[in-house]
């Protein structure tokens, strides 16, 4: 499938993305962090950056009419952090129940691809268990299928 | 700054090494913690776990 997405710089040493969501409301510098928390675990962090108070805006919604494209370029910079870290363990929770429902939507729609290449795990209900595109899961961790 | 060579399934991306350092940033620091703090609680299934 030939998705729009914007271009991705990485800093592969630091597991740090940026790209530039253009738009009504302008150019808007996008960060994506892969944090380590634990044994081969990763933190999804996702933000704008907020070039006045230098630091990522977290309660930001941008609206600049690109959704798609970002969350297309989004799961590019997964998909690339795997290619480099073939064990890692993305964990991944929305700042809001909303953006973790949207990230499930964008799973759910690539499901068919994505269950050929990784296993995802979602929260649900005080457990963890293999995903199913139409449940809302608190969270959910994504890993290559070995 | 070089830009990864798109093979098939790989993703193109441009490799800087100049990017400003993010991970102390209160935001992903705070998101991180979460995010311990939430698999401490509820830890990932043995089948996940990296030996």
């Amino acid at each position: 499938m030939n998705l729009e997405r914007y271009k991705l710089i990485v800093s592969q040493e630091q597991g740090q993305y940026e790209f530039l969501s253009e738009g009504p409301k302008g150019v808007i510098r996008k960060v994506i962090h892969y944090l380590p928390i634990g044994n081969s675990i990763y933190n999804l962090g996702f933000g704008d950056w907020d070039e006045v108070n230098q630091k990522i805006n977290d309660k930001s919604r941008s609206n600049n009419g690109d959704r798609e494209k970002i969350l297309v370029t989004v799961a590019d910079s997964v998909m690339h952090f795997m290619q480099l870290h073939p064990r890692a363990i993305v964990f991944s929770r929305g700042e809001t129940p909303s953006k973790t429902r949207l990230y499930q939507m964008v799973i759910a729609r690539e499901w068919k691809t994505i269950s050929k290449l990784y296993k995802i795990k979602g929260f649900y209900l005080g457990k963890w268990e293999d995903f199913i595109p139409a449940k809302n899961y608190d969270a959910f961790t994504l890993e290559i299928l070995q | 700054m070089s830009v990864a060579r798109k093979k098939k399934g790989e993703i193109k991306v441009t490799i800087v090494k100049d990017m400003r350092d993010y991970s102390e940033d209160p935001f992903f620091k705070k998101k991180a913690e979460s995010a311990k703090e939430f698999l401490k609680k509820h830890p990932l299934p043995e089948s996940s776990k990296k030996k």
